[in-house]
C-alpha cells in the first residue's frame, strides 16, 4: 500500500516537480538572452499582443503548477483511501495538468529567446507545439509511473456477497423494478406555462405549440418513469419505460458477480441511461437509492435502480455459482 | 419478487410458485395494486409450462391474494395485507422464541402441537 501511495505521489507531485525544476533551470540559463518584459500572450494571427515581467510570469506559473499538483495528489489519495479505482491514465492527466504551467513557462520564454523587445518575439506556433509536446511527455510519464488500482468494493473476497441460498437443482427468477412518478409528472409544468401565457393575454399560443411541447414531453417521461428488471438463468434483462425501451439483456456468462448498493441521486450524473466514459460503467437510473450492481467480466459495472435489490443480487450470485458447478 | 421452485420436491410446482408469491406479498416485496409478471414470462424464466403458472395464479385468486384482470394480468389485492399482518406476528414469535433459547425445530414442534 505504501508503495502504491509512493507511486501516486511520484506521478502527481514528482513529475510536475521535475518539470518545474527543468523550467527554472532553463529560465536561469536563458536569463541574459531574454527581453524584460517578455511577450506572454499572442493574438489570433500569431502576433504577440501582451507582455509581463519575467519574474511575474515565473512566480505566477510556478504557483499555479504547485496548486494543481497538490490538487491532483489530494484527489488521487482521497480516491485511494475511499476504495475507488485509481486509473493509470487519470494519474497521467493529473501529471499533465500540473506540468502544464511549467511547460507554458518554457514555451513562452523560448518564443522570446534572443528578441530585442517583447514585440519582436517569435510566432506562437512552435511554442504551442512545445507546450503541448512537453506536457504530453509529463502525462505519459505520469501514466507510466502511476499504479492502476482497481476499485476495492466488489473486488473483495466472495464470502460476503449476497446470496439467497439457492440449492443445487432449484430454479428461481426475480422480477422487480422501480417507478418515479415525479419524473413522469415533470413535463406537466411546460404546457401549464403555455396556458398561463395564453390566459394572461401576453401572446396567442397556437395549438400546434401545445403539441410540440406535450408530445415529446410525454414520450420522454413515459420512457423514464418506469423500469423493470428480470433475473433468471439466462441472465439479467432491463427494460425501461412504458414501451420497454431501451432494453438490455446481460447474459449470465458476462457477469462476474452482483451486489446491492445505494446510488447517490447524481452519482451517474442524472437520470436515464447513463454511461461513464472514464470507467465504462453504465447506469439505468430512475432515482437515487437502492440499486443492483452487476460487475461484468470485462471489469465494467452496470447499475440498475430497482427496489429491494438484495434478492436480485443474491439470485445472480447463486445462479453464477450454480453455473460454475454444473456438469457441462 | 423472488419465485423459487425445486423440481425435485414432492410439492407440486404450481404450489411452489404460489408459495413464493405468498411470501413476497407477506414480506411486502409486492404491494396491493402491484402487477405480477405475465404468466408466460414467468413460465419461460422458470422453464416450466405456462399452465403451471396459470394454475398457481388461479389458486392465489381463489385465496383472495390476487385478481386476474383481462388487460392488466395478475394484480395484488388489498386483502393481501392480512398476510403482512400474519408475517409480523410470526416475526414477533420468532424473536420471543430466540429469547427463550428455542431452536427452529423446537418452535416448529410447538406450533405443530398447537395445530393438532
Amino acid at each position: 500500500m505504501t508503495q502504491v501511495r509512493a507511486r501516486i505521489l511520484l506521478a502527481t507531485l514528482g513529475i510536475p516537480a521535475v518539470a518545474a525544476g527543468l523550467a527554472g533551470w532553463l529560465r536561469l540559463r536563458w536569463a541574459d538572452r531574454l527581453p524584460d518584459p517578455v511577450a506572454v500572450h499572442w493574438g489570433a494571427g500569431g502576433e504577440p499582443d501582451g507582455a509581463a515581467s519575467v519574474d511575474t510570469i515565473t512566480v505566477a506559473l510556478f504557483c499555479a503548477g504547485g496548486a494543481l499538483a497538490l490538487l491532483g495528489a489530494t484527489l488521487a489519495l482521497v480516491a485511494l483511501r475511499r476504495g475507488a479505482a485509481v486509473l493509470r491514465w487519470l494519474l497521467g492527466f493529473y501529471a499533465w495538468l500540473a506540468a502544464l504551467p511549467s511547460a507554458a513557462l518554457v514555451s513562452t520564454l523560448w518564443a522570446n529567446l534572443g528578441a530585442e523587445s517583447w514585440r519582436a518575439a517569435a510566432d506562437a506556433g512552435w511554442s504551442l507545439v512545445l507546450l503541448l509536446g512537453g506536457s504530453a511527455v509529463a502525462a505519459l510519464l505520469g501514466a507510466l509511473v502511476g499504479p492502476s488500482v482497481p476499485a476495492r468494493r466488489g473486488a473483495g473476497e466472495g464470502g460476503d456477497r449476497p446470496s439467497i441460498g439457492l440449492a443445487p437443482g432449484q430454479r428461481a427468477t426475480w422480477t422487480g423494478g422501480s417507478t418515479n412518478r415525479w419524473l413522469a409528472a415533470s413535463f406537466l409544468p411546460a404546457p401549464a406555462v403555455l396556458v398561463a401565457i395564453d390566459l394572461a393575454g401576453a401572446a396567442d399560443v397556437p395549438l400546434f405549440l401545445y403539441l410540440v411541447v406535450t408530445v415529446p414531453g410525454l414520450a420522454i417521461t413515459a420512457a423514464l418513469s418506469r423500469l423493470r428488471a428480470v433475473v433468471d438463468s439466462t441472465g439479467v434483462s432491463v427494460r425501461m419505460g412504458w414501451f420497454g425501451l431501451p432494453r438490455r439483456h446481460l447474459p449470465l456468462a458476462d457477469i462476474a458477480h452482483a451486489d446491492a448498493d445505494r446510488l447517490g441521486m447524481l452519482a451517474m450524473g442524472g437520470f436515464g441511461v447513463r454511461v461513464n466514459p472514464v470507467t465504462g460503467d453504465t447506469g439505468y437510473v430512475l432515482r437515487g437509492g437502492p440499486a443492483l450492481v452487476l460487475s461484468l467480466r470485462s471489469g465494467r459495472r452496470v447499475f440498475v435502480t430497482v427496489d429491494r435489490p438484495e434478492q436480485a443480487a443474491g439470485l445472480v450470485n447463486d445462479l453464477l455459482h450454480q453455473r460454475s458447478t454444473a456438469p457441462e | 419478487m423472488l419465485v423459487r421452485i425445486d423440481p425435485a420436491s414432492k410439492v407440486p410446482l404450481f404450489e411452489q410458485v404460489a408459495a413464493s408469491v405468498r411470501r413476497a406479498v407477506a414480506d411486502g416485496d409486492v404491494r396491493p395494486g402491484d402487477q405480477l409478471p405475465p404468466a408466460r414470462t414467468l413460465a419461460a424464466s422458470l422453464e416450466v409450462n405456462v399452465h403451471t403458472v396459470l394454475r398457481a395464479y388461479a389458486l392465489l385468486r381463489d385465496e383472495g391474494l390476487i385478481e386476474l384482470r383481462r388487460r392488466r394480468g395478475a394484480v395484488v389485492t388489498g386483502g393481501a395485507e392480512t398476510w403482512a399482518r400474519l408475517h409480523g406476528l410470526v416475526g414477533e414469535l420468532v424473536t420471543e422464541a430466540r429469547r427463550a433459547g428455542l431452536d427452529p425445530d423446537e418452535l416448529n414442534a410447538l406450533i405443530r402441537r398447537r395445530y393438532a
